[in-house]
C-alpha cells in the first residue's frame, strides 16, 4: 500500500492476511507484526485477524499429541529387538532383506576362510597355504537342514507335478471319448457323471453391464512424485469388464501433468463378503451416475491438488488465490459440456469477478465450461472430506 | 527439539550424531540402534499419532517404522537429514496404514488429538481445561485430514514449513495453503475462546 493512501487496499489485507496464517507461530508473529505495522494500526480487520491467530495459537501452544503407554516408550528398543531376532530365528528370518545384522554375519563368515601367505622356510613353498577354519556354527546348522530338505523338496515337487499331469491327462482324454461317442451317436449320455464347473462367482453375479454398490477412491499422483488420495465416496456401479480393478486418465491441466487412477473396493458395512471377493479379484466398473455427469480431470483429483492448480492459475493471471472451493470438474454426459461444480452452496451468481477469471482460465485447457452447478456444504464434505 | 538432535545434544549433554550412531548400527552395533530408538521413539510416535489418531495404532506404527529403519538403515544416502528419512518412513507407514484401513472399508477409533498440558491447579481450573481440551479436539477433527495433519505437524509438533512438507512429500506451497486454511476455519470454531 502506498504511504498516505487513506483507504485500505483489499489486495493489501488478503495479503496480509495470508502472510500472518502462513508465518504464524508465536515467534514469527511478532517479526510480522513489525513488518505489516503501519497496516496493522490502519486496519481493524487485519488488527482483528492478527489478535484471534496469536490467541488462537497460544491455546494450541498448550496442547501435546495424546502420549503413549509409560511401558511402550520404556521398553520399544528392547521389543523391537526381540521382534527381529524372533524372526531372524525362524527359517523365514532368510526371506529378510539384507539388513545390517546380515552383512554382519556374512562379514563374520569370510573371516572364516583365511589366505596364510608363506612366510620364512614356507617361503620356499610357490603357492600360498589355504587354511579353511572351523566354520561358522549357524552355516554349519544350515548345511545340516539342507542335507535332507533339498531332496526331499525335490521329490515331492516331482510327484505332485507327476500327480498333476496324470489328472489332466485322464480328464481330457475322458472329455474327448464323451464328446467323440456324442458326436458319432448323436445322443447325449445322461447317466454320465456331470462335468465339475468351475465356480463361476464373478460372471454369475457381476456379469458385464450389472451393478454393483461400492466404494470408489480416486487416487491422484502428479509428475513431482505426490500421490494424494481423495475421501472415498460409495456409490452405484457398472461392472464393465472383470479383467482389472481399476481404470487410470492421464492428461495436462493448468500446467498440471498428471495420472489419476480410480480403484475400486466394496463396503464391508453395506455388501456381504461375496461381493467384497469379487471386486478384489478384479473388477473394472464405472460410476453409474446418479444425475448425468460424469467426474473426469478436476474430479479425478483430490481437492488439494485442485487447490494447486488454482493457486498455480491464480499466480497466472497475477492475483490472490481465492479460496471459492471449486472442487468438482465434470462433463455431461449427454452432451460432453463441461461442468464446474462448487462446493459450499456458492450458487453462480455469488462468485465474484476474479473469481470468475479463476475459472475461466482453470477450465480453457478442457475448452471452457458451460454452466456451474452448486452443491450444498454437506455433499461437498461427503464427497471431498471438506473444502 | 528437532534442532537438539540434529545437533546431536541430548539432555544438555555431547552425544554422537544421528548419522555416527547410525554408521555404527550399519557396523553391527545393536546398542548404537537402540540409542537411536530411545532417542527418536516421541517424535516417531507423535507423527504418527497425528495421522491415524489412536494410541494403540501409532504405538503400532512406531515399532515399525524402527523395524524398517533396523533393515533399511543401509540404504540410507545421507541425501538428506536422518531426522527428515525417519520421519518420512514413519509418516508413509501411517498414511499407507489408512490407506489399506480406506481400502478394506475399515474405520479406526479416532481418540482424541490433543492433551492440554495440565499444569493448571485446582478442580474449578481442571473442569476449564477438560473443557478447552474437548472443544480444541473437535476443532481439530472438523478439519480435512490434510488440513488437520499439516497443522498438527507445523503447531504441535513443531516441525518448519520446510520439514513438513518433505515428510507428507507435498509442496512447501501446499503446506503453507493448507495452514492458512486449517488456521481460517480454527478461529471460525474456537471464535468464543480466542
Amino acid at each position: 500500500m502506498k504511504e498516505g493512501d487513506k483507504d485500505i487496499d483489499r489486495m493489501d489485507c488478503e495479503y496480509i492476511r495470508s502472510l500472518i496464517d502462513e508465518g504464524a507461530n508465536t515467534d514469527t508473529l511478532n517479526d510480522i507484526e513489525q513488518h505489516i505495522g503501519e497496516h496493522i494500526k490502519k486496519c481493524p480487520v487485519c488488527r482483528e485477524h492478527l489478535k484471534k491467530t496469536r490467541n488462537l495459537l497460544a491455546i494450541i501452544k498448550e496442547a501435546k499429541i495424546k502420549s503413549p503407554r509409560a511401558d511402550f516408550i520404556s521398553d520399544l528398543s528392547t521389543s523391537i529387538l526381540k521382534r527381529i531376532h524372533s524372526i531372524k530365528e525362524t527359517n523365514f528370518g532368510e526371506l529378510i532383506e539384507k539388513s545390517p545384522r546380515k552383512v554382519k554375519e556374512e562379514k563374520e563368515v569370510k573371516k572364516d576362510i583365511e589366505v596364510i601367505e608363506p612366510k620364512g622356510i614356507e617361503e620356499k613353498t610357490e603357492k600360498p597355504v589355504i587354511k579353511v577354519k572351523e566354520l561358522h556354527p549357524s552355516k554349519v546348522k544350515k548345511m545340516g537342514w539342507l542335507k535332507w530338505a533339498v531332496p526331499l523338496a525335490a521329490c515331492i515337487i516331482t510327484i505332485s507335478i507327476i500327480i498333476t499331469l496324470n489328472k489332466s491327462w485322464k480328464a481330457e482324454k475322458e472329455e474327448g471319448l464323451i464328446a467323440m461317442e456324442e458326436k458319432e451317436t448323436g445322443v447325449v449320455d445322461m447317466t454320465a457323471p456331470p462335468k465339475k464347473e468351475e465356480p463361476e462367482l464373478i460372471e454369475e453375479k457381476y456379469e458385464k453391464g450389472g451393478e454393483i454398490e461400492a466404494t470408489a477412491m480416486r487416487e491422484k499422483e502428479v509428475v513431482e512424485g505426490r500421490t494424494i488420495t481423495s475421501p472415498a465416496v460409495t456409490r452405484r456401479f457398472k461392472v464393465i469388464s472383470d479383467e482389472v480393478s481399476s481404470e487410470s486418465e492421464s492428461g495436462v491441466l493448468a500446467g498440471h501433468e498428471f495420472e489419476a487412477k480410480r480403484e475400486v473396493s466394496v463396503s464391508e458395512t453395506t455388501k456381504p463378503a461375496r461381493e467384497m471377493i469379487a471386486v478384489e479379484t478384479g473388477i473394472e466398473v464405472e460410476m453409474k451416475n446418479p444425475d448425468p455427469l460424469i467426474p473426469i480431470n478436476l474430479g479425478m483429483l483430490d481437492p488439494q491438488v485442485a487447490s494447486d492448480i488454482l493457486t498455480e492459475v491464480a499466480e497466472n493471471i497475477g492475483e490472490e488465490e481465492k479460496d471459492i472451493g471449486i472442487s468438482y470438474f465434470t462433463r455431461s454426459k449427454e452432451d460432453g459440456d463441461y461442468v464446474l461444480v462448487i462446493g459450499g452452496g456458492i450458487t453462480e451468481s455469488e462468485l465474484s469477478d476474479i473469481e470468475y477469471a479463476i475459472i475461466k482460465e482453470m477450465t480453457k485447457e478442457a475448452g471452457g465450461y458451460r454452466y456451474i452447478k452448486a452443491i450444498e456444504e454437506e455433499e461437498a464434505e461427503d464427497l471431498f472430506g471438506g473444502i | 527439539m528437532c534442532q537438539k538432535y540434529r545437533e546431536g545434544q541430548v539432555n544438555g549433554e555431547t552425544s554422537e550424531s544421528d548419522e555416527e550412531l547410525l554408521e555404527r548400527f550399519i557396523s553391527g552395533n545393536e546398542e548404537a540402534f537402540a540409542k537411536i530408538v530411545e532417542r527418536h521413539q516421541t517424535r516417531v510416535y507423535n507423527i504418527s499419532y497425528g495421522i491415524v489418531r489412536n494410541r494403540t495404532i501409532a504405538e503400532d506404527i512406531t515399532e515399525e517404522t524402527f523395524i524398517k529403519l533396523f533393515l533399511k538403515a543401509h540404504t540410507f544416502k545421507g541425501l538428506s537429514k536422518f531426522t527428515t528419512w525417519l520421519h518420512s518412513i514413519a509418516a508413509n507407514t501411517a498414511k499407507n496404514y489408512l490407506k489399506t484401513l480406506k481400502r478394506r472399508s475399515l474405520e479406526v477409533n479416532i481418540e482424541d488429538i490433543v492433551e492440554i498440558k495440565d499444569n493448571i491447579v485446582g478442580p474449578e481450573k481442571n473442569t476449564e481445561a477438560t473443557i478447552l481440551n474437548e472443544r480444541i479436539n473437535q476443532a481439530l477433527r472438523k478439519l480435512p485430514d490434510r488440513q488437520r495433519e499439516v497443522f498438527i505437524m507445523r503447531h504441535i509438533n513443531g516441525f518448519t514449513v520446510k520439514e513438513t512438507a518433505e515428510m507428507l512429500d507435498i509442496s512447501s506451497g501446499a503446506v503453507k495453503a493448507n495452514l492458512s486454511f486449517a488456521l481460517s476455519k480454527l478461529r471460525d470454531l474456537l471464535d468464543d475462546l480466542i
